[in-house]
Order: C-alpha cells, then structure tokens, then sequence
C-alpha cells in the first residue's frame, strides 16, 4: 500500500461522504464494492470498514443537518429501534442463506428488488404535497404529529418501515439511507432534503448496531476507516449544505438517476455472475 | 491490541471525528464569512 493507494481512498472518501450527504444515504452500496473492485479490499472486510466510516459521516452529516433546521427527528427516533432489531435480524438471513449456498443471487435479487421499489417511491413522490401519502391514510394506532413535516402518521406502521429498512440493511450491507429516504418521501410527502435529514439521523443508530457486529467478527479496518473519514466527514456536510440550497426537484430527479445507475450495475452484474 | 479495545475504539472513534469534523467545518464558513454582510445579503466593503 503506497501514497498513491492512499490519496486514491482519501479520495474516495470526499466522493462517497458527499453523495451521502446530498441524499441522507451511508454510502456502502457505493464504498463497499468500489473498495473492493479498486482496492483490492476483500469484501468482507468493505462492508466492515464502510459500516464503521459510515458513523463518523453520518455524525457528521446529521450535525450539519440539525444546524440548518432540517430533518425530523421524533421519525428518526421512531424509527431507531425497530432499525436495529431489524439489522440483526437481516445478519441472521445471510447466514440461513449463505448456508443453502443461494446467498449470491439471492442478495442481488433483493437489492434489485429494493432499488425498483425505491424508485416507485420517489416518482410517486412526483404528484403529492407535503404531509400526504401512504404512510398518513393508514389508520393503525398510535398516530403521532411530526412537526417538521407537517404530517399525522401511524407510528407502529412507521415502526414496521424501520423493521424493513433495518432489515435490508443488515442482509444487504448498506446503511438503509436509499430505503428510507424514497419511504419517506412517498410515504410521508417530505420534501428531499427534509428526508435526507431524518435518513442521515436514523443511519447513525444502524451504523452503530452494524459496526458492533462487524467488529467483533474482526472485519473492521480501523486506520483504512479513518483515512476515508478525513475525507468524507467535511464533504458530507458540504452536501448537505448544497441539498437545502437546491431545487427539491432537481434534487428528486439526482436521486431517480443514482437508484437507476445502482439498479443497471447490479443488473449487470447479476448477469456477469449467472454467465460464469 | 485486544479485542475489546479495538471494539470500543471502531465505535468511539468515527463519531468523535464527526463532530471534530463539524467544528472544523464551521470554522471554515466563519473565516469566509469575515466581511460584514447587511439583511439584504450584500458586501460592505
């Protein structure tokens, strides 16, 4: 590992701290596989490392977000919980799934999946105003006001999203952030940038759970997680700062084209593996 | 180092750099911030 290997990962650092910032997301669908693939980092040990470097980007990017007045946190907080039960749960289905020996496709199927779904979310999104969507017609006891965003919600229907969302993350290894923003921008009506401030909130207690995890089972590279924080932690809050400036729709739009670029990589990579 | 350790520091660590990070990023703004700006949002030079 030269200079050179690691200004690449500074780097990257910046790159992936500031998309996670702009759109309230960890970033390890992006990290993991370009450590990997670039770096040369086994993919055990990426998802260790992105989990862990996803803590101090998230604090980071959850600080700058509270500062500017934006994000929800009695929905982050909702949702805390049932996400790292959830996170737990879906560690214990890679290992049922590893052990039958359709972890591969499996797991690519369920991201593909995901990704169709995010983006359902995120054009529905499209024809709805603030405090409307699925998640404020459902009836389901306790309702509760999110005063940020304007909206009455069924808080155990909420709590199920988190179940969900921490699930996924924990089978999936990513943080949940490209799950829950689209919920709650379909589901709740909140605008971009007012998810992306709940979803970077909530990311913080599934990187928490998931950096445990993985760092008992020793697949945390701390020195190569610190390398990616100086340079993720500053950029993230500069993408923070520029989602509250931009156009919500502009904004919606960037997010609709990341999910379609994830969804064709995953295709494509499916594809690769089912050919071999 | 043992195990213990290296778990505590893989969760103590990221965090604190977050808001060391956060601190330093505000001293960035403040020291662009240095002229005078009025309501309007305008420079007095």
């Amino acid at each position: 590992m030269d200079a050179l290997w690691w200004a690449g990962i500074v780097v990257l650092g910046i790159g992936v701290g500031f998309v996670a910032g702009l759109f309230g997301v960890g970033g390890g669908f992006l990290l993991n596989p370009l450590l990997a693939l670039f770096f040369g980092v086994p993919m055990e040990v990426a998802v260790g490392t992105g989990l862990c470097q996803m803590l101090g980007t998230a604090t980071a990017a959850g600080i700058r977000y509270r500062k500017l007045g934006v994000g929800e946190p009695k929905a982050a907080l909702i949702l805390a919980l049932p996400a790292a039960l959830g996170a737990l749960l879906g560690k214990k289905a890679v290992d049922v799934l590893s052990a039958t020996g359709r972890a591969e496709i499996g797991l690519r199927l369920a991201f593909l999946a995901l990704l169709v779904f995010a983006g359902v979310q995120m054009l529905r999104r499209g024809t709805k105003t603030a405090g409307s969507g699925w998640l404020t017609r459902l009836s389901l006891p306790p309702r509760v006001f999110l005063p940020e965003a304007c909206a009455t919600v069924s808080a155990s229907a909420l709590a199920y999203g988190g179940l969900l969302v921490g699930f996924l993350s924990g089978l999936l290894g990513i943080g949940g952030g490209l799950l829950l923003t689209p919920i709650l921008v379909g589901g709740i009506g909140m605008g971009m940038a007012q998810a992306s401030g709940t979803s970077i909130l909530l990311l913080l207690s599934s990187a928490l759970v998931g950096t445990w995890a993985q760092a008992s089972a020793g697949r945390v590279n701390l020195p190569l997680a610190l390398v990616l924080l100086i340079g993720s932690t500053l950029s993230a809050q500069f993408g923070a700062q520029l989602a509250v400036r931009l156009n919500p729709e502009k904004l919606r739009r960037a997010f609709l084209g990341l999910l379609l670029f994830i969804f064709l990589a995953v295709l494509f990579d499916l594809f690769r593996h089912q050919s071999r | 180092m043992p195990d213990a350790v290296y778990l505590i520091l893989c969760l103590v660590v990221p965090p604190v750099w977050g808001v060391v990070a956060s601190r330093l990023f505000d001293a960035l703004s403040a020291s662009r911030k240095t002229k005078p700006v009025d309501d309007e949002g305008m420079y007095h030079i």
